[in-house]
């Protein structure tokens, strides 16, 4: 018995093991932050409002530009953007005459978004409108590469009739960028 | 179940996991421009001088008739047109040969002091007026806030023979348009 318990003590003590450790190996993630801010604005954020507005407007009007500036100031780049926007109207249909006369997307390159082969007149009526741009969602556009802006010129259009008198149209534009 | 059958399900299992894998492995990131409104104003008139009550009148005898119409001052827009039509209901007496609508004539219809609006200057009767064909009265500009005067000339026709004691009542409407 005694011979046995020897043994295997002698076993145990005989089997040295050393460890090193190989710390604070650290597996952090990147990230895509995309802020805006309105043209002449220095305020940068996730949201802005009223980039794109007007009042009393009449048929006819030419409401001039305004435009969105975007920055990705996460940690790698995008590889596509998407534009989509959703429309309400108090008298239906009348943002089918909120005019959309230019839409520049700038990503570093320069997109004309009128050239017939982004936006095209969905609902035939003659002209692109803000119907047109909320039926087709521009996705998979080039990400800006660091910076990028949204152009867009509109007029209220000559032939928006009276039922249009005293109405309004509410327009929410959202921007993605994808990994 | 066979050990390929087994693997099979295996593989086609690793396979939909793995294109899960891929799907939320994208990343993005979103911002909005809310609050995007496009109103419109509206284009509101009014007219002073009316209604008119005319009592008496006797073949040849005739009368003008103002209408101050102005732009309200919380329109939109300014005008650049003008026009007038009328909707006219006969009070006859019974018998009466004719209606008074037919020997009542509109033989000038001016804006602040032009000259005659009516088509070649022919005079109209007011039973011509049917409530929905418009006098064209030209271009008058009118920003918001300002007015134009319309001056309406109407006349019995002096071989009228019938017609003592009626009336003719009805809505003279002018449109302004933008």
């Amino acid at each position: 018995m005694l011979c046995v318990v020897l043994v295997v003590a002698g076993i145990t003590m005989a089997t040295w093991t050393t460890g090193v450790t190989s710390r604070d190996n650290v597996f952090a993630t990147g990230d895509l932050d995309l802020i805006i801010r309105n043209e002449g604005s220095w305020v940068w954020d996730e949201h802005v409002h009223a980039t794109w507005s007007a009042t009393n407007m009449y048929p006819g009007q030419d409401l001039g530009m305004g435009a969105v500036h975007f920055i990705n100031s996460g940690s790698f780049e995008g590889q596509s953007f998407d534009l989509a926007v959703s429309n309400t109207s108090t008298v239906a249909d009348m943002d089918k005459f909120i005019e959309i006369t230019h839409m520049q997307y700038e990503n570093g390159k320069g997109h004309n978004m009128l050239d017939g082969h982004h936006l095209h007149d969905v609902n035939l009526n003659g002209w692109i409108d803000l119907d047109d741009l909320e039926s087709q969602p521009q996705l998979a556009l080039s990400a800006p590469s660091t910076t990028g802006a949204l152009y867009m010129r509109y007029r209220f259009h000559p032939d928006a009739g009276n039922q249009f008198q005293a109405a309004s149209v509410t327009a929410d534009f959202t921007f993605t960028l994808h990994q | 179940m066979s050990k390929k059958i087994l693997l099979s399900i295996l593989v086609i299992v690793v396979a939909i996991g793995l294109v899960g894998v891929g799907t939320y492995a994208l990343w993005s990131v979103k911002v909005t421009s809310e609050d995007n409104v496009f109103a419109s104003g509206d284009l509101e008139a009014t007219v002073a001088g009316g209604p008119i009550t005319v009592d008496g009148m006797y073949p040849g005898g005739y009368g003008d008739y103002t209408f101050t119409v102005t732009n309200a001052a919380d329109s939109a827009v300014k005008t650049s047109g003008l026009s007038m039509t009328g909707l006219f209901v006969n009070n006859n007496v019974p018998g009466s040969p004719g209606l008074l609508s037919d020997v009542l004539w509109v033989t000038s219809v001016t804006v602040d002091g032009g000259a005659n609006k009516l088509p070649g200057g022919n005079k109209i009767c007011l039973s011509a007026f049917n409530g929905t064909d418009y006098l064209d009265l030209g271009a008058v500009t009118l920003n918001p806030g300002d007015s134009a005067d319309v001056v309406v000339t109407i006349e019995m026709d002096i071989n009228a023979e019938g017609n003592m004691n009626e009336s003719v009542t009805g809505d003279i409407t002018f449109q302004l348009a933008q």
